[in-house]
């Protein structure tokens, strides 16, 4: 119901209108400029480093953050953590942006069906029931069991985990506009299903699906490095968050910020794509709030 | 209402079904041989086809599955092949573990009621405005490094707490002080999520007529604010609540492994990493079930909360 309310309020919303209220929110700043520095971290990271993040140096093992040439200080193998942190960027963007990109592909494909065809309604709701009805983490970790410890695998899981959300607010929205006028038309003009579905539907469902992937951007994040904290996504040495934080947990009393150094970082990722994600939804539907 | 319990409880039925499909599917269509890795990479020819009659693998996989819902109708979870041990048995001796950690945090994420309803007394005020923005941060940070920062702080600086596992028996002071880490770790990302909700749904129930009606009649506040208000507020509060169980059971499998306690969770992830897929399985189907009962549940509760409430 929500949902169809935001897409029919959503349309006659202009877009200055939207941005003129993201611009007085300050959690859409704080959400933007966090996130800038996070994609900047990511982009420019090979320039940014002071090291190769995969580089052994035995002769400054468990170096302290302050160190001469090691602004964060260095792991149990003499890795600088800040380049290492700086790759790891990389790699928490790249899952998050793949899986929610894969996630979202398929769960608006399939919630546009069940939308718009009511004999795939129930069975394609009835798959999405039970894919709920798995705790999300759970049903992620069951898959990895499945296909094996890898990132790859880490992506697939957490897109796989996002599928039911998409594809049931995606189904929300086209049964909010399925009856209206506009598509009413498109079928007395002669337009061919695909056509109606891509051309017409489509664009007016958008806004909430787009709302909702900038909050899944945060969660799919959180999971792959949940995964990987648990030895079920990114193996070392990969410079990946949750599994630095994982390697980091026999050095809890000698050197704790090599967990907590990793951790500041998941934490302020997730939470500028939360802050995107939350002022997008205020801006677009301000009843939400 | 009898009914509408009913009805509900028959619609969880195909649920249930689909999680064990599911969950059959997913262990079963992964690409290897099951046989090749349980009989290790030593295995003659023989013995894997030994153990693939052994565990029927070589049926069809629809008598696979008709067999496993049958055992699992019995309470036949299979048996560890790491450790010669009944699924059963194994769940057993965990769940009470997972169950603890569950209500313990389950009554940390209930906090968040209280402070929600604080919130929206004084909206917009330094103390809204600094509970609002925490509970955001708490909403953001992942509940596996608020352990290790826990672990950190109280454990290994302070020495408040052990750094791990529970202290048996639980009702005892060690006990007792073994639970409140992990309860912490597990409750707090919910405890931010139901004061955000509770805030925002008072703030709607606090300009109706009926609050101002309890106010002019002069009841005190606290009668207003938890009698009349809350009460409206409860039922989305409720839904998340439920919905939040789930991740609490998910979270329950990170958190166990942050504080090395020997819980289903635990088992879970241990299994998958060791490939023992019986106890995999077993695993999920327990949490999963879990999670579908309380969900059901919480729709019960509806009517409890809201008599107006009218099942079709």
């Amino acid at each position: 119901m929500s949902t169809a309310a935001t897409t029919v309020e959503a349309r006659p919303r202009s877009g200055s209108k939207v941005v003129a209220r993201l611009k007085r929110s300050p959690h859409f700043l704080v959400g933007a400029v966090l996130a800038l520095i996070v994609v900047v971290a990511a982009l420019a990271a090979p320039l940014l480093s002071p090291a190769d993040p995969y580089y052994q140096d035995y002769a400054a093992v468990l170096q302290p953050p302050g160190t001469p040439g090691h602004l964060l200080g260095t792991d149990a193998f003499g890795r600088d953590q800040l380049s290492r942190m700086l790759y790891g960027a990389r790699i928490s963007l790249a899952v998050g942006i793949s899986s929610v990109a894969l996630g979202l592909l398929v769960g608006v494909v399939f919630g546009m069906l069940a939308g718009y065809y009511r004999r795939l309604d129930r069975p394609i709701m009835m798959i999405n029931d039970i894919l709920i009805a798995f705790p999300g983490i759970l049903l992620a970790i069951s898959i990895v069991a499945a296909l094996g410890t890898s990132l790859l695998n880490v992506i697939v899981a957490v897109a796989i985990f996002s599928i039911p959300t998409f594809a049931r607010i995606t189904r929300g929205a086209v049964l909010g506009v399925r009856e209206a006028d506009f598509v009413a038309s498109a079928h007395a003009l002669g337009s061919a299903d695909p056509r109606i579905l891509l051309r017409t539907i489509l664009p007016n469902i958008l806004s909430p699906v787009i709302v909702y992937a900038s909050l899944r951007l945060a969660t799919s994040i959180l999971t792959a490095a949940t995964l990987s904290f648990l030895g079920l996504g990114a193996q070392p040495p990969s410079p990946e968050w949750g599994a630095m934080i994982n390697q980091a947990r026999t050095y809890l009393y000698s050197a704790p910020y090599l967990s907590v150094e990793p951790g500041v970082a998941i934490f302020i990722t997730v939470l500028a794509f939360n802050l995107l994600g939350d002022s997008l939804r205020d801006a677009l539907d301000p009843r939400s709030r | 209402m009898l009914i509408y319990s009913l009805r509900r409880l028959l619609e969880a039925i195909p649920v249930l079904l689909g999680v064990t499909v599911l969950t059959f599917l997913i262990l079963h269509l992964a690409p290897g041989d099951p046989a090749q890795l349980i009989g290790g990479p030593t295995a003659t020819a023989q013995e894997i086809a030994n153990i693939r009659q052994r565990l029927q693998l070589d049926r069809p996989l629809y008598v696979q599955y008709g067999t496993f819902l049958w055992r699992l109708l019995h309470a036949n979870l299979g048996e560890s092949i790491q450790r010669r041990e009944t699924v059963l048995s194994m769940l057993e001796v965990r769940l009470p573990n997972t169950a603890v950690l569950a209500v313990t945090s389950m009554l940390v994420t209930l906090l968040g009621i209280p402070l929600g309803v604080m919130a929206a007394t004084r909206p917009n005020s330094v103390s809204d405005l600094l509970l609002m923005n925490v509970s955001l941060l708490g909403v953001s940070i992942p509940n596996f490094w608020l352990g290790i920062l826990l672990i950190i702080w109280f454990s290994v600086d302070l020495g408040w707490f052990p750094v791990a596992g529970y202290h048996h028996p639980l009702l005892t002071l060690a006990g007792l002080e073994s639970m409140v880490l992990p309860a912490i770790t597990l409750g707090t990302g919910g405890m931010a999520l139901v004061a955000r909700l509770t805030r925002s749904g008072m703030l709607d129930v606090l300009g109706q007529d009926y609050v101002r009606t309890a106010r002019a009649k002069g009841l005190p506040e606290r009668a207003v604010l938890f009698r009349h208000a809350l009460r409206n507020t409860m039922i989305p509060v409720v839904t998340v609540l439920g919905l939040n169980f789930g991740a609490l059971l998910g979270g329950a499998v990170v958190t166990e492994s942050v504080f090395a306690i020997n819980g289903v969770g635990r088992l879970a992830v241990d299994s998958i990493l060791a490939r023992d897929y019986a106890v995999v399985q077993g695993s999920v189907v327990l949490i999963a079930t879990t999670f579908v009962l309380v969900n059901l549940l919480v729709d019960l509760s509806y009517a409890l909360l809201n008599p107006t409430i009218r099942y079709a």
